[in-house]
């Protein structure tokens, strides 16, 4: 008897170290297409995993882990987004920093300026159209899963992203056809 | 050198960028971090719970204390003033087999000692400190009735003089009316 309540609480205190071995880098992609930012999504990451703890022996219970996981990471990344928009509010997006034409070659340079441009655009779409937009950029989430995060229906989220893919596709036009 | 000449091109391009958005790679160990940071939470919430135990006990156990001192304390208190009174010697005049002379409320409880020195023992010295009419009969606990008695003289102790005085009286009344019926007797 004694044996088995051990195994038993030993099982419930791996629940949180076996939920971390398989996603925890799922937590960290969620957490990263939120944050844009590698420390600010592993500090994320952190937090997600300590409010799991706090569930304790209830996590055992909770049927679909990924999806519920999927949930708090968001939660998560988006209250810290805000959090660091409030304070850093005025300074500029972390994306440009990356533009160095003094490195590599001309295309790299390009490809790299190209990137911070559409990470500043993705970051200046409404938040409507961004959420849906930057979950169904992780391969790990299906629509429904997004749907279920966002509160909202497949359809929106499908066509949420189509809208969102429409605009970023004009903007990068408008920017190319003002450089040319 | 320009890759995106045309929409389509740009469309191309958005679904390769869009698809690289979303595959961010941890610092190699983040597992390890994280594993490592959820086990010193779980140390740290146990410590906690240490701590409030620890505190939960020694308020518990101040508690225990502070009930028993204050126990203690009003049993004292009432030894005290049961002393106080049987030293005054208010409760002893239903007990004593002589009716006392009227009792006066402003008596000091030396004066009756004082009278009656005789009935001391003079070996005993805790004795001689308590008034003679402790001495005899010999000391007893107070029954429930007495220290009724005793508990409403401290409280009242000049309406219990006055029922004192009236009781005497009505005594040395009683025992006037005897002697005057014995007298008629003998005379008959």
């Amino acid at each position: 008897m004694a044996g088995e309540a051990i195994a038993l609480a030993q099982r419930e205190e791996d629940v949180p170290e076996t939920i971390v071995r398989q996603h925890a880098r799922f937590v960290y992609r969620i957490a990263y297409s939120v944050l844009r930012n590698p420390a600010d999504a592993e500090d994320a990451t952190q937090e997600v995993f300590l409010r799991v703890l706090r569930y304790g022996k209830r996590i055992a219970g909770i049927e679909d882990q990924k999806a519920w996981l999927a949930r708090i990471a968001w939660r998560v990344a988006v209250e810290r987004r805000k959090r660091m928009a409030k304070a850093a509010a005025g300074t500029e997006v972390a994306g440009e920093a990356l533009v160095s034409p003094g490195h590599g070659a001309d295309r790299i340079v390009l490809e790299q300026e190209r990137n911070a441009v559409l990470e500043r655009l993705i970051s200046a779409l409404p938040s409507q159209l961004r959420d849906p937009l930057v979950l169904s950029t992780l391969e790990e989430i299906a629509p429904r899963e997004v749907a279920t995060m966002l509160g909202i229906s497949e359809a929106a989220v499908r066509s949420r992203t189509f809208r969102a893919r429409e605009i970023l596709k004009e903007r990068l036009l408008a920017l190319d056809g003002s450089r040319t | 050198m320009d890759p995106i000449n045309n929409e389509r091109d740009i469309d191309q391009w958005l679904e390769s960028a869009l698809s690289q958005y979303g595959k961010a790679e941890p610092r190699s160990g983040l597992e390890g971090r994280v594993l490592a940071n959820l086990r010193a939470e779980r140390n740290r919430i146990a410590f906690a719970r240490r701590c409030w135990w620890a505190v939960g006990m020694a308020a518990a156990l101040a508690v225990v204390v502070a009930v028993v001192w204050v126990g203690e304390r009003g049993r004292e208190v009432n030894r005290v003033s049961t002393a106080g009174v049987s030293a005054a010697g208010k409760p002893e005049t239903s007990r004593s087999t002589h009716p006392q002379p009227t009792p006066r409320v402003d008596y000091p409880p030396r004066k009756v000692t004082q009278l009656r020195p005789a009935n001391r023992p003079t070996h005993d010295r805790a004795a001689a400190r308590t008034p003679a009419q402790a001495q005899f009969p010999s000391p007893h606990p107070l029954s429930e009735q007495e220290q009724i008695l005793v508990s409403y003289v401290v409280k009242y102790p000049e309406i219990a003089a006055l029922v004192a005085q009236d009781q005497a009286e009505s005594l040395e009344r009683d025992r006037e009316e005897e002697a005057a019926e014995a007298a008629k007797d003998s005379v008959q």
